[in-house]
């Protein structure tokens, strides 16, 4: 729920489905159905669809994509967009760097807002930029954005924006979002230009998996010899983690689950010394490679980590 | 307008659930596969044990390669093993010869191997070995990084510190460096540090 300058409330629903079977180009399709009112009398809904093409490495990745959507009030307004965006992670930080166009019949979106109709115009194209920042530690997860929206078809003006949302791990499947800030008009689902402030609970089927891609790479991996000749394998996942598994040469490629101990995901398995190629895998995830570790890619195109025990 | 939504909403929704399209097998023993049993007859002929072919064959089901890509892949294997055997003639520990034949597959001579062995005729070089194909698949060049390794096995440095190697490397090119630079910094350091004894087994992983 959010109010606008013009006492506005609306509903949104979104889903998001991510094709498990493309590890370095998937593709997000997602969609968005709101419901609003406005107090002044206006009601209607809106139905928006999106799609993704991403390209993603270790530890940066890039995309371009669409969105086609409709806005029903008392006429139908119809909107495409464009969007080209890229990402790159440090450890627990992700920036994200987005530039898109919009154009839109809708004039109504546009009144009150910052970028303002000009007189007798029908067609609007809005390009907008935007640079985020994710951090997450712990149980939070923490994001940043600021970006600016430039008129470039029958509209004047330019306007800038800026939001913060901290989401709180409640369980495993659950978080708790607040945000707050501004943010430009949404051709794509009739949103005016807003100031908001906002609470919301985002349910994933999958535990602990990022709704938008995060790079092929999988938590940490350590191993130690023990006295007794195992190997003790940890790995760096969050321990709010639903599973996590291991397989690779020292398993004879079967997939072996770790135990929570503590806040540290444990297995302890026979390996001889030497190489030892692996991949691990989160919440019945993709097989990934461990960020620590060397990549190399198989006969067969597979990647895979290399951890050498001593 | 509308009706196209609904449409692109349906298409998506199949596509996202369509299972992909892959190769001939992607569960299953690799032995039932007639190919892929021949494959493991002729090897078996050559001395390479099953399942070092068995594990090859098991990584192209999981990636839903076609069977013929399997068998290519597991005659590539059942030779490298056999070239990494000779190569390091007297083998000295299980996971050598493996070691090797992952070297070999990233493109490390025959004769490299041969030489490391010549060296070090009665210590396991699986570990080295390991290390070596760390180095050379992050770009330093084979003569570079076996000349390090092979100073390092001289001056009996244990089987951790060369290990080290492989793992101080990764880190330093996670920090942004090149692969040479980051190459000769560590070379510096690790010959420069004085020998150390022998490392019990039990070892506490350096976490960055």
């Amino acid at each position: 729920m959010s109010g606008d300058s013009v006492a506005a409330a609306q509903l949104l629903m979104g889903v998001e489905l991510l094709p498990p079977w493309a590890e370095h180009a998937p593709i997000d399709i997602g969609g968005v159905w709101a419901l609003y009112g406005i107090a002044e009398g206006d009601r209607g809904q809106s139905r928006a669809l999106y799609l993704r093409q991403h390209l993603m490495g270790d530890r940066h990745g890039l995309w371009v994509g669409g969105a086609i959507g409709q806005i029903d009030r008392a006429t139908a307004f119809a909107s495409n967009a464009f969007d080209a965006g890229a990402w790159i992670t440090r450890g627990p930080a992700r920036l994200t760097a987005v530039v898109s166009t919009t154009t839109s019949n809708d004039r109504g979106v546009f009144v009150h807002t910052s970028v303002r109709p000009k007189q007798f115009a029908e067609h609007f194209r809005v390009a907008d930029a935007t640079l985020s920042l994710e951090y997450e530690t712990g149980r939070f997860e923490l994001q940043g954005t600021t970006g600016g929206r430039m008129a470039l078809h029958g509209l004047r003006g330019s306007s800038v924006f800026g939001f913060v949302s901290v989401a709180w791990r409640m369980a495993q499947t659950t978080r708790l979002v607040f945000s707050g800030g501004s943010q430009v008009a949404d051709p794509l689902r009739g949103t005016p230009e807003w100031k908001f402030v906002s609470a919301g609970i985002r349910i994933s089927r999958s535990p602990g998996v990022s709704a938008i891609p995060r790079g092929p790479a999988a938590p940490p991996l350590y191993a130690q010899r023990l006295i007794d000749g195992r190997v003790r394998f940890v790995i760096d996942a969050p321990y709010s983690s639903a599973s996590v598994e291991v397989m690779g040469t020292f398993t004879d490629w079967k997939s072996v689950e770790l135990d929570l101990e503590g806040t540290q995901w444990v297995v302890t398995l026979p390996a001889v010394p030497g190489p030892h190629r692996l991949r691990v895998r989160v919440n019945g995830g993709e097989w990934r490679v461990p960020s620590n570790l060397t990549v190399q890619r198989d006969e067969f195109g597979a990647r895979y980590g290399i951890i050498v025990i001593p | 307008m509308k009706h196209t939504i609904l449409r692109a909403a349906v298409l998506a929704l199949v596509i996202a659930v369509l299972p992909p399209a892959t190769g001939a097998q992607s569960t299953g023993d690799p032995a039932a596969v007639p190919q892929l049993k021949a494959e493991l007859d002729r090897a078996a002929k050559l001395g390479v044990p099953a399942e070092f072919l068995l594990s090859t064959a098991r990584r192209g089901m999981m990636f839903g390669a076609s069977t013929n890509k399997i068998r290519d892949a597991m005659r590539g294997a059942a030779d490298r093993y056999v070239t990494a055997r000779e190569a390091l003639s007297p083998v000295q520990a299980e996971g050598e010869i493996g070691a090797g034949a992952d070297l070999l597959q990233a493109n490390v001579t025959k004769n490299a191997l041969k030489s490391l062995r010549a060296a070090h005729m009665t210590r396991s070089l699986a570990v080295p070995l390991g290390v070596l194909q760390v180095l050379v698949s992050k770009g330093v060049p084979v003569k570079q990084a076996l000349a390090t390794v092979n100073e390092m096995l001289k001056r009996k440095d244990s089987d951790t510190r060369i290990a080290s190697l492989g793992t101080d490397m990764q880190g330093l090119l996670a920090q942004g460096l090149a692969p040479s630079a980051a190459f000769d910094a560590l070379s510096r350091g690790v010959l420069s540090l004085p020998q150390s004894p022998a490392v019990g087994s039990v070892l506490a992983p350096q976490r960055k």
